[in-house]
């Protein structure tokens, strides 16, 4: 169960939020994904299933559990990742590995589906979404939530800490999590999806920036992990309550932290530091992404200049034409439905929603604008 | 919603002109209030959002009489490319260079209402509602037409 502070603001930053919507997964998708998960839950620990007497932990990692899905470009298909935590000793990684792989394939619609990853055991829904499932062991030490994961490349355990990275992001965006203790723990409400807390919001716009950007840029194979954007996005974010801000200082940190390193960036998972995210990069691909922090940060600085058109102009170009427009049009309706409900208010920095009360602003009072309407 | 119909008399406490400038003044610091045989004019800058450019607008009200109120600079204009389409919500709209934001119906205010609290405020959001229409070609304001329609 997934609380969290929804994000505030003023016009660009109810904007931001609802490009956001826009591009996250919708209602129905989610719902979809929902479905699937369980179900492939619910074949791996039943009855007559291998793992059936083992005691075990089925838990969501990756951006929907983080509360930051984007609809990828280009190839339809978003990522749902499950952990299936397996209380086992073995060292036999690759035993454990085709154990759940040969568990998939006795069931007949996943035997279709099923593609064998480094890690993980994929189920592709072509054109609607990847199921991950990723293996795992419990390890001692830390904070409780360390697993090991079986990695074909090494042909051995590697060490993660996902559990943790949720926690702890969660904790940061101020999106409290409620964890289960054991069986199948189940993707966050769909009705938390729609809710989402700045830092949330953050996320979701460096990942369709990034998509954007390495469309246009070349290379999409160079283009950085979300799970790395994801980390530095949380490592540098300040606490702002409205997107734009939130945007700004992690940008500017992210920045920072690239220019006081010598070589290329290490991005370790922060409640597991052997966990380094960034260990794909080579010295291309990590130039690349710091060109792409350039941009970001470029694109920031103009937007903080810029007044009027040109804003929406801007907009288009980082996040995409029709979704910018979209958005603008329900951000509109938005602070309309806040004036009659109540919740809108003005300083003389403007009119803005969700904003707390200060004595420096009032509320917005309702009222009809007359005259001929268009 | 049906059109209102008008309240029963009962004695309004009209808040006077110099009362009105205090709390103009209080509330929207960048204004400058004058007046002139009894009607007070203020004058001020108001940015309506966050990416929105600064207005300098202005107000004209005398006690009892419905407020004006005016935008100078930047001047409104229609939208490009639709010459002919008048900008939504305003009195004048026919008249090019002469448009005048038309904010509220009818008993939205009274004369017992503080214009910082109503007006002004009504004025920024028209603004904002203005820029939108410009980018979207959709007053996405709500508000009462001419002929009583109810876009609300």
């Amino acid at each position: 169960m997934v609380v969290s502070t929804v994000s505030s603001g003023s016009l660009l930053d109810v904007w931001l939020d609802e490009i956001c919507r826009d591009i996250q997964l919708t209602k129905s998708q989610y719902g979809d994904a929902v479905e699937k998960y369980e179900a492939v839950a619910n074949w791996l620990t039943r009855d007559g299933s291998t793992f059936a007497d083992i005691r075990l932990r089925v838990f969501p990692q990756g951006s929907v559990a983080y509360g930051t899905t984007v609809k990828p470009r280009g190839r339809d298909e978003y990522d749902v990742d499950l952990v299936l935590l397996l209380h086992v000793s073995t060292d036999d990684a690759m035993a454990v590995y085709k154990a759940v792989r040969d568990r998939l394939y006795e069931h007949d619609i996943y035997a279709e589906l099923t593609e064998e990853m480094n890690r993980c055991l994929r189920l592709n829904y072509a054109g609607r979404f990847h199921l991950d499932i990723l293996p795992a062991k419990p390890q001692q030490g830390g904070d409780g939530s360390w697993i090991m994961v079986p990695d074909k490349d090494l042909d051995d355990w590697s060490p993660s800490n996902p559990e943790g990275f949720r926690d702890w992001f969660l904790e940061i965006a101020r999106a409290v999590y409620v964890r289960a203790e054991r069986g199948t723990e189940p993707l966050p409400a769909p009705e938390d999806a729609d809710a989402k807390a700045p830092l949330q919001r953050a996320v979701q716009l460096l990942k369709r920036r990034r998509d954007i950007y390495f469309e246009r840029n070349g290379d999409g194979d160079d283009a950085p992990r979300s799970i790395v954007l994801t980390t530095l996005a949380a490592r540098h974010y300040r606490g702002e309550h409205a997107v734009a801000a939130a945007l700004k200082s992690i940008v500017e940190g992210m920045k920072r932290e690239i220019s006081t390193c010598p070589g290329i960036l290490e991005v370790p998972n922060p409640t597991r530091d052997e966990e380094n995210f960034a260990e794909a990069w080579d010295l291309q691909s990590y130039r690349r992404f710091v060109a792409f922090v350039e941009a970001l940060h470029a694109d920031l600085s103009e937007l903080d200049a810029l007044e009027g058109e040109a804003v929406g102009e801007r907009l288009e170009e980082m996040f995409g034409e029709n979704v910018t427009r979209r958005a603008l049009k329900a951000a509109g309706h938005r602070f309309r439905q806040a004036r009659v409900d109540g919740t809108a208010r003005v300083t003389t920095s403007g009119i803005a929603i969700g904003a707390t009360a200060t004595s420096r602003s009032q509320p917005l009072r309702d009222h009809n604008f007359y005259g001929d309407g268009p | 919603m049906e059109m209102a119909r008008k309240p029963p008399h009962f004695r309004v406490r009209t808040v006077d002109v110099h009362q009105q400038a205090t709390f103009i003044r209080r509330d929207w610091p960048s204004f400058e209030c004058k007046f002139n045989a009894g009607r007070l004019l203020a004058r001020g800058n108001v940015r309506p959002s966050n990416i929105s450019p600064l207005y300098t607008v202005g107000l004209s009200y005398r006690a009892k009489y419905p407020p004006k109120v005016w935008v100078e600079t930047p001047s409104l204009r229609r939208r490009e490319g639709e010459p002919d389409t008048p900008i939504p919500h305003t009195y004048n709209a026919r008249t090019e260079g002469k448009e005048r934001p038309c904010l509220y119906y009818k008993t939205d205010w009274r004369s017992d209402m503080l214009l910082a609290r109503t007006v002004i405020p009504w004025f920024c959001e028209w603004l904002m509602f203005y820029e939108i229409w410009h980018w979207t070609g959709e007053w996405l304001g709500g508000g009462i037409d001419h002929d009583g329609g109810n876009g609300k």
